[in-house]
């Protein structure tokens, strides 16, 4: 026991030496970053968490400062000239690049963030357009903008029609030379943060933007996003299923990649005018909605292949399948075939003013 | 024959000189004299009267005085140097035709048996022991109805003489083992032993915190002891049985669990074993995630936790070591004092250190958190020195974490594992049931469940029954 | 023997065997062999075999003083190599900041102090840890299934056979050469040999799924970019959305790892010195000064290390010739 104690205060005494102490009282918590270029010069806002006391009660609240600097790193060191603690970025829920950085190096920010140690690999990428604006928007819901974004895309994006990726999935789509990245759009409507839209990438360049409803087709072939809604239009009546289960198969037959998908689908709601107990109902449904998915992703692909951006992957998997590039995304005509099964109503009998009600 | 005998008396009246409660009585009966002394404190009168005086006096043929007096003890002293034990005993000693005997006549000066008070149970039996060892023995045997069980009594002490009897059942305790500690306890050179725990410190092992001889006062307790094989020493005046070897398993449950269903009582089980890890553990933690792995700790509480410590003016650190010490002089305050203050100190300590320390800014509220959440997991532990090593390793770890973060926690653990492992009771490892691994004895003590077996580790006769 | 003595000794082949892919066998294996690596652990484990069934016979603690020098400089190596990688870990993920020699010296105090004690207290600490080390990588398993993309697997054949061959060599170096500490020290029982390969191909296929796993959750191209892949991976464990960012804490398995290897090498160490010089105090304060000009000149240089990340498996196939070398000698002394 003696010599335990003995070692004990030895470790303690060399121990001074210590210079990783950080007291917790020093940390200022970065919530976000915001990455612009200024004449060649890099301008980093940096937001940090701050609490407000009032009376018993305290506000989280958050508040920017900027910096300048040559490169990523002297920026960051001079936004933190003006903070008295030590910036803490590993609870960083957001990194936001303005598009002027994305169009000239974004090799240059991939490579700065996944070397800094300093930061976790959680958080998400994105893209503004307008910099200034979305730091001066001050959201109802959430005032901090790194929660913001971190709430809208990890439980808005149930509908489907976001990329759910956090970096290191970014990276990791970045570093592989046959998939092009697509980061989220972050922009302001009406004074409120919101993500409508996406970049899609051909290799470093922005290719061009994706809405909504493309995003959703990505996801669904890319099977990442669990839970998608598609809405359709058949015989003026709008509808909405809600993909349950999905499996994407490639065939490769005479110079052509075939997309093979299968859904299985969940009917989500429905306008009125349909008998939905009748057998054909569901099968004119089936067919319909195989049919749009098919135009809709044959569409998309011919937007990518036009503007030479591999975002749905397709490369790669010839490449994992083959372990050559005997098919090319770019080159080979590319034939969709879908099928739809609806296979649950969820809690629809039937719909107001359908067959069953004009007796 | 007539000078021997005034000789003994001399002697005897010369050796207690100063001893005010020595009584000597000369009786003549048919013209021979009788000489009657004893101790009139630890002698009951009543009983010298009834059974001596009466019996020699109704008598006229004290020839056979063997068969005159009705007492059990009754010892014929060959050698007059044992008066002063016989006499010291509670036995009266009678002079006559030149030789010596000694009749017990005991006065009770010990209380009734009464109910556990620092093992208290819910279930299970009620009695405890008391200072007198014939009743603790009496309290085993009535329970071990054995001849196996055997008794090995030794006198300790040069003052005291203290009787000290060592238990074991010779068909399952290790022979090896009881050689051992007869002969440590013989070894035993000493003015004294007045309680159980003064033979703890002398034959247990002083340079570890952790204990390797468990105190009990629950005759049933100790009865389970002896059948898993290991021994018992009693000590005379004193509540307490030394059971030993004992490992660190043996601390962390009551045996009282043994009367509750062992699935209900496994999750207690579990539960104890997670406090005494808790207990060393979390102050250092805190202080190492707080200060080094910030990142381990969830975003919002971070946040929470930063703005509770904004005004604290101390490093975390010493915010802790001060909160631990004043609850350490708290507990300890607690016991020290009088039932009836008790609960002042428990009042002042929670209004000043719960609500004014906040208030004034010196500590931060969940620093308080904390260091509750230590104590009332090392409070489980009720023996005294298992809470005194898990506070030295609480210290040992909480000043490696404040300096090497994580690491300094992983450094602790390893030396907290060398020094358990490398640690022996007796001849045996302290670490057992878990290294060696012995899944009967793990049963036993940390994870309750029937078995029909005894250790092998502690015995060679493993067989306990066809359960 | 007693059985229970022979457990704990064989705990430790899950220790050595895993040590030397901390921060370089992990990393050079999955970005050299790329996805053929599940080829390279199998061919890898079986060369292993039958490079461990040479070592095991072979034992240099009954041996002459010359003997017991080359071994003394071989396990010292052996030592260092360990050492760098747990110090470079330390250093890039608990104790940024902090100068080596600090970050070395409780983990130094800790091993002298075990060493103090029997070897027994060694092997048992051994086989404690190794039942918390595998708890902890139980728990990752379970938490990074949901992680893999099975697309990382693929292509197999990714790289020439001769590569594979070379690799899987390799490997079976990093997971045999800490194995002739072995022999450093007495210790008989029944069917030995077989029972250190049935320990070490169990090791090497808990060894092997944590590669193929963080080869599933990352893939070849992202751990190109990594130095500890193994580490990175942890940082994906997620549990309720709350628990995040406990990679710290899982990777203390990898620091258990290291403490064993290093303790037993410096066991062996200690006894060879106590022989030659017969003074318990040389050992610790050698250790001591060496080791401080050691991480003072060397590990400190980046070039060093450099050089040193790509001949790790030359030095090992050296100091495997040597010992099988020396082994011969003394075979061929006692036959004449």
């Amino acid at each position: 026991m003696k010599k335990t104690i003995i070692l004990v205060l030895l470790c303690l005494f060399l121990g001074g030496c210590n210079t990783n102490y950080k007291s917790l009282n020093d940390l200022a918590i970065v919530s976000s970053i915001i990455v612009d270029k200024e004449d060649d010069n890099y301008v980093t806002y940096v937001e940090l968490y701050k609490e407000e006391k009032s009376e018993n009660k305290s506000k989280k609240v958050a508040y920017f400062i900027e910096g300048k600097g040559k490169n990523l790193k002297s920026a960051l060191d001079n936004a933190s000239l003006s903070v008295s603690k030590n910036l803490y970025f590993v609870h960083t829920n957001a990194v936001i690049f303005s598009k002027k950085v994305v169009e000239e190096d974004l090799e240059y920010l991939f490579n700065y963030f996944e070397k800094s140690i300093q930061l976790n690999t959680n958080y998400f990428i994105l893209v503004t357009d307008d910099v200034k604006e979305i730091q001066k928007t001050k959201d109802d819901d959430n005032p901090i903008l790194g929660e913001k974004v971190r709430g809208i895309i990890t439980y808005s994006s149930n509908n489907g029609a976001i990329t759910k990726y956090d970096f290191l999935q970014k990276l990791y789509n970045y570093v592989n030379p046959n998939i092009d990245i697509i980061l989220n759009k972050l922009e302001v409507k009406d004074n409120k943060i919101t993500i409508d839209e996406a970049y899609y990438f051909d290799k470093n360049k922005i290719a061009g933007t994706l809405d909504q409803n493309e995003i959703k087709y990505i996801n669904l072939i890319s099977n990442t996003n669990n839970e998608i809604f598609l809405n359709f239009n058949y015989n003026n009546c709008p509808y909405v299923i809600k993909v349950e289960q999905n499996k994407t198969k490639y065939d490769f037959k005479n110079n052509k990649i075939i997309l093979n998908i299968n859904i299985k689908a969940n009917l989500d709601s429905i306008g009125n005018n349909m008998d939905l107990k009748k057998i054909n109902t569901i099968e004119e449904l089936n067919k319909h909605s195989a049919e749009s998915i098919k135009n809709n992703i044959k569409t998309l692909i011919n937007k990518l292949k036009s503007s030479n951006s591999d975002a749905l992957g397709i490369n790669d998997y010839i490449y994992r399948r083959f372990g050559e590039k005997k098919y090319n995304f770019y080159d080979n005509e590319i034939d969709v075939e879908v099928k739809v099964e609806i296979t649950k109503k969820g809690l629809i009998l039937n719909t107001i003013g359908g067959e069953y009600e004009k007796k | 024959m007539v000078n021997g005998m005034n000789k003994i008396v001399k002697y005897i009246n010369q050796e207690f000189k100063e001893c005010n409660d020595l009584i000597y009585k000369k009786i003549n009966i048919n013209l021979k004299n009788i000489h009657i002394f004893y101790l009139e404190t630890l002698v009951s009168g009543d009983r010298v009267n009834d059974y001596i005086l009466k019996a020699i006096s109704n008598n006229s043929s004290i020839l056979n005085i063997f068969k005159v007096i009705p007492s059990p003890h009754f010892i014929y002293i060959d050698n007059k140097d044992k008066i002063e034990f016989y006499l010291f005993n509670g036995y009266t000693i009678i002079i006559l035709f030149n030789k010596i005997y000694a009749v017990e006549a005991k006065a009770e000066l010990d209380r009734s048996i009464t109910e556990s008070t620092t093992e208290p149970s819910l279930y299970g039996p009620k009695d405890s022991f008391v200072e007198n060892i014939q009743k603790n023995l009496g309290l085993i045997k009535r329970r071990l109805k054995t001849r196996h069980l055997k008794n090995n009594v030794q006198f300790v002490g040069r003052e005291t003489k203290t009787i000290i009897n060592i238990l074991y059942i010779d068909n399952i305790t290790d022979m090896n083992l009881v050689k051992d500690i007869e002969k440590k306890i013989k070894n035993i050179d000493i003015d004294g032993i007045l309680d159980a725990g003064v033979l703890k410190k002398i034959i247990g092992n002083n340079k570890n915190p952790f204990p390797i001889i468990k105190l009990s006062e629950r005759p049933d307790l100790i009865c389970n002891s002896l059948l898993n094989g290991k021994l018992v020493i009693l000590v005379d005046n004193s509540p307490f049985a030394l059971i030993l070897p004992s490992f660190l398993a043996d601390f962390f449950n009551p045996n009282t669990d043994n009367y509750i269903k062992s699935i209900n009582s496994n999750f207690l089980r579990l539960l104890r074993v997670l406090c005494f890890f808790l207990s060393i553990i979390i102050p250092a933690f805190y202080i190492a995630s707080t200060n080094y792995n910030q990142e381990t700790i969830p975003l919002p509480l971070l946040i929470n936790f930063s703005t509770q410590r904004s005004g604290v003016p101390f490093p975390a650190i010493v915010e802790a070591l001060i909160m631990l010490i004043i609850c350490e002089i708290l507990k300890e305050s607690d016991l020290r004092f009088p039932n009836s203050y008790g609960s002042a100190i428990s009042i002042l300590g929670a209004l000043i250190l719960g609500e004014a320390a906040v208030n004034a800014g010196i500590v931060s509220p969940i620093m308080i958190i904390v260091v509750s959440i230590t104590y009332i997991t090392s409070l489980i532990f009720t023996d005294n020195d298992i809470t005194g090593a898990i506070r030295l390793w609480r210290f040992i770890f909480l000043l490696l974490a404040a300096f090497y973060g994580l690491y300094g926690i992983c450094i602790s653990i390893i030396l907290f594992l060398i020094n358990i492992i490398s640690y022996k009771s007796f001849y045996y490892n302290y670490s057992f049931p878990i290294k060696p691994t012995d899944f009967t004895y793990i049963k036993e003590t940390l994870f309750s469940k029937n078995t029909n077996k005894r250790s092998k580790y502690l015995t060679k006769n493993t067989t306990r029954g066809n359960l | 023997m007693k059985k229970s003595n022979e457990k704990d000794y064989l705990s430790l082949t899950h220790f050595l065997s895993k040590i030397l892919f901390l921060g370089i066998g992990i990393s050079r294996i999955l970005s050299e062999a790329k996805e053929s690596t599940i080829f390279c652990l199998i061919l890898g484990t079986f060369f292993g075999i039958i490079l461990l069934s040479i070592i095991t016979n072979m034992s240099f603690y009954k041996s002459n003083k010359l003997k017991k020098i080359i071994m003394f400089v071989l396990i010292y190596i052996l030592l260092v190599i360990g050492l760098i990688e747990f110090i470079n870990l330390i250093n890039s993920i608990y104790l940024i900041d902090t100068n080596k020699f600090v970050i070395v010296l409780p983990l130094l105090i800790t091993i002298i102090y075990t060493n103090i004690h029997n070897i027994k207290v060694n092997l048992k600490i051994s086989s404690v840890l190794l039942i918390l080390c595998l708890a902890i990588i139980g728990f990752a398993f379970i938490t990074l299934l949901p992680e893999i993309r099975f697309a990382n697997y693929f292509p197999l054949f990714n790289v020439s056979f001769y590569k594979i061959i070379l690799l899987s060599f390799e490997f079976a170096l990093y997971s045999v050469v800490p194995n002739i500490l072995y022999g450093g020290f007495k210790f008989e029982m029944e069917n030995k040999k077989k029972k250190i390969i049935r320990n070490y191909i169990f090791s090497n296929i808990i060894l092997g799924i944590y590669i193929l796993i963080t080869q599933g959750v990352l893939g070849i191209e992202l751990i190109k970019l990594f130095k500890y892949p193994e580490y990175v991976i942890l940082k994906k464990i997620s549990l309720l959305d709350f628990i995040n960012n406990i990679e710290n804490l899982l990777s203390f398995s990898w620091l258990f790892t290291t403490y064993i290897y290093l303790s037993f090498c410096s066991k062996i160490l200690y006894e060879i010195s106590y022989e030659i010089t017969k003074k318990k105090w040389i050992y610790p304060i050698f250790l001591i000064i060496s080791l401080y000009i050691i991480i003072t000149y060397f590990i400190d240089n980046l070039i060093f290390l450099l050089i040193t990340y790509d001949i790790h498996w030359i030095m090992c196939l050296v100091i495997l010739i040597i010992y099988i070398l020396l082994n011969i000698n003394t075979f061929k002394v006692k036959k004449n």
